[in-house]
């Protein structure tokens, strides 16, 4: 509630620092970790990085909330099993659809590679198999693709 | 059905399970059908008995006869041994009318039983999970392949420190390969715990194998101790002109600055048939030779000692910076750790030290997010812990050392913030905003602006003016 009550403020893009939140969708707290262990990476110190972790069901409400602010890069991971496979697909075109300037990356260790393949179609822009993937993207993306979605906004 | 005292136990315990079984005969006809499979089907099962269940045979227009076709085993079973289906019986109804009654679609396993006349199938539903491959062992079986292509390609520097598919580990076996191919002197500069040493003499055995070898390690050294300790190569050296020796220096940039020199003047002396193997840390510096007279050896001996900047003189840089190899801490090269574990794995396992075959997803993930302090020794050490305690054929996180087991991460909000605002310039932003919005509001007319915003016609102007200039000379 106080996260709405600030961010409905017209605030100036200038007097705020950059921030980074990442947002983990997962069953248990495997690329929770991994995220919290690699986002920093390449990160000028300007900028703040947070990790925050949601339901499918409120990642949507959530990256609406959190892109109130100005200067606010949100990436989103989503862990994609075969249980939850159809509901994370849904969740994952819906963002898309709704804020497409979100980068979203599905975790697709536990899904069969015939799986995968569609995943772009969704949305999901990045793949990433294992934990250990994550270092060279995360340093990728604020190295990188983060100043380039600065200048877009 | 046999009715033996044995058999009809069997028979109870399959009608107390909840998971529909029924066999067909060597003649493909339905013997045997469990309480579980009438649930499910919603009729009276003696009603199938002896019907044929044979995939693509004729069937007659019974109901019944159709309903024991949609139980019978897929094409090829007989060859196959086992099958698993999605079965979905229907039962169409006796009027002849087009409507059929369906029955939920059920996983079921058919398996052979024997394989000459006497064959019969046994077909259980339920769930089964062996069809999905075990994810641990596909991922270290992944991993086993990336290593033997990296073990056939880089055999001549296989030292597992080097092993890895980042772009770290990659350059660094480009300098190694050059390294093992040329007889000069070396540096590496890496972290602590990078495996420098072990690096050094496998290049130094791909290069110079018979070359008389000697380990000094440079903070314990002074020219004279220097002198003792590679006493046996110096003697080679001046016996023979032809004779060639290599001294592998620990912690080089460690070392005083008096031996330092006396180790550059051996060099000389011996003109390049003495060669040095100098392992530093990370980021040595450049003596000032102007400091030197400032930097001696402290008067008293003291447990606190001043952190000393490790240091190098110039003539020992422009010798072992001929060829350098720099090793990245582990930290920053994680997608090799999975690469580097299993090699470790590998090596403890040939030595005897343990059973275990492989580490599994769980026990990786620790090692990737742990962040290695003592890198590569590090990681040696807790392989070597887990291989020795893990009973099984799998390395679990329960077998790492607890510091790692009980790692976890937390991500650090970076410290610096943007604190820099100017309030003029806010109120500048702002004021600005306020007349733009005016001047909108009144199609341009300045005038009119002014009187909405409570100003003079002539501050307006002066204000707009200013934006302009500003503006004029940021585009500049």
């Amino acid at each position: 509630m106080s996260e709405r009550a600030s961010t409905s403020l017209d605030i100036s893009p200038e007097i705020v620092s950059p921030e980074v939140v990442w947002i983990v969708c997962e069953d248990g707290s495997r690329w929770v970790e991994t995220v919290r262990c690699f986002c920093l990476g390449g990160a000028t110190n300007s900028v703040r990085v947070s990790v925050r972790i949601a339901d499918e069901d409120e990642v949507l409400g959530l990256v609406n909330s959190l892109l109130r602010r100005p200067k606010r890069t949100v990436f989103v991971v989503w862990e994609m099993t075969p249980k939850t496979l159809a509901v994370k697909c849904r969740a994952i075109t819906t963002l898309a659809l709704t804020a497409p300037q979100i980068l979203q990356i599905a975790a697709v260790t536990a899904i069969p590679m015939r799986y995968r393949s569609i995943l772009s179609e969704f949305g999901a822009t990045l793949q990433i198999r294992q934990p250990e993937e994550m270092q060279a993207i995360a340093l990728r993306l604020n190295e990188q693709v983060l100043p380039g979605l600065a200048r877009l906004r | 059905m046999t009715a033996g005292t044995k058999i009809r136990n069997l028979m109870r315990l399959f009608d107390a399970s909840d998971a529909p079984v029924w066999a067909i005969g060597p003649d493909g006809k339905l013997v045997y059908l469990s309480a579980a499979t009438a649930v499910w089907l919603g009729i009276d099962v003696e009603t199938l008995l002896d019907r044929r269940a044979v995939a693509g045979s004729p069937v007659s227009d019974d109901p019944m006869d159709q309903l024991a076709a949609t139980l019978s085993a897929p094409p090829g079973l007989l060859a196959r041994g086992t099958a698993s289906l999605r079965v979905q019986p229907h039962l169409p109804s006796k009027s002849g009318s087009p409507a059929v009654h369906r029955i939920e679609s059920l996983d079921v396993r058919f398996v052979r039983i024997g394989q000459n006349e006497s064959t019969i199938v046994f077909a259980i539903g339920g769930d089964f999970d062996d069809r999905t491959t075990n994810e641990d062992l596909t991922d270290a079986a992944l991993i086993r392949q990336q290593l033997d292509t990296w073990r056939k390609r880089h055999s001549s520097i296989a030292t597992i420190a080097t092993v890895g598919t980042s772009l770290a580990s990659r350059r660094t076996r480009s300098r190694l390969q050059v390294a093992a191919s040329v007889r000069s002197h070396l540096g590496f500069f890496g972290p602590t715990g990078s495996a420098s040493e072990s690096i050094a003499r496998h290049i130094h055995h791909a290069n110079a194998d018979r070359e008389p070898l000697v380990m000094v390690d440079g903070p314990l050294m002074d020219p004279e101790l220097l002198d003792a300790s590679i006493v046996s190569a110096i003697n080679q050296l001046t016996d023979s002109p032809d004779a060639l020796a290599t001294v592998i220096v620990r912690e080089l940039d460690d070392m005083p600055i008096d031996a330092q020199r006396h180790l550059v003047h051996l060099v000389d002396l011996f003109d390049d048939r003495f060669r040095v193997i100098g392992l530093c840390c990370d980021k040595p510096t450049i003596l000032n030779e102007a400091l030197i007279e400032e930097r001696e050896l402290p008067h008293k001996l003291s447990i606190e000692t001043d952190a000393v900047p490790r240091q190098l003189i110039s003539d020992l840089v422009e010798m072992v910076g001929a060829l350098t190899i720099t090793l990245e801490p582990l930290a920053s090269r994680v997608k090799d750790i999975p690469l580097l574990a299993s090699a470790i794995l590998d090596a403890r396992r040939a030595a005897g030290e343990g059973r275990a075959e492989r580490i599994g997803r769980a026990a990786m993930d620790s090692l990737v997010v742990y962040p290695w302090p003592s890198n590569f020794d590090e990681l040696d050490a807790a392989i070597r812990h887990a291989i020795r305690i893990a009973p099984g054929d799998s390395i679990g996180p329960e077998h790492l050392p607890l510091a790692i087991r009980s790692y976890h991460p937390h991500a650090k909000p970076q410290s610096e913030k943007v604190t820099t605002i100017s309030l003029d310039k806010k109120l500048e932003a702002y004021e600005m905003k306020m007349i733009e919005s005016a001047l909108e509001a009144t199609d341009g007319n300045r005038a009119a602006a002014a009187r909405a915003l409570g100003i003079t016609r002539s501050r307006l102007i002066r204000r707009i003016e200013a934006e302009l200039k500003s503006k004029d000379e940021k585009s500049s």
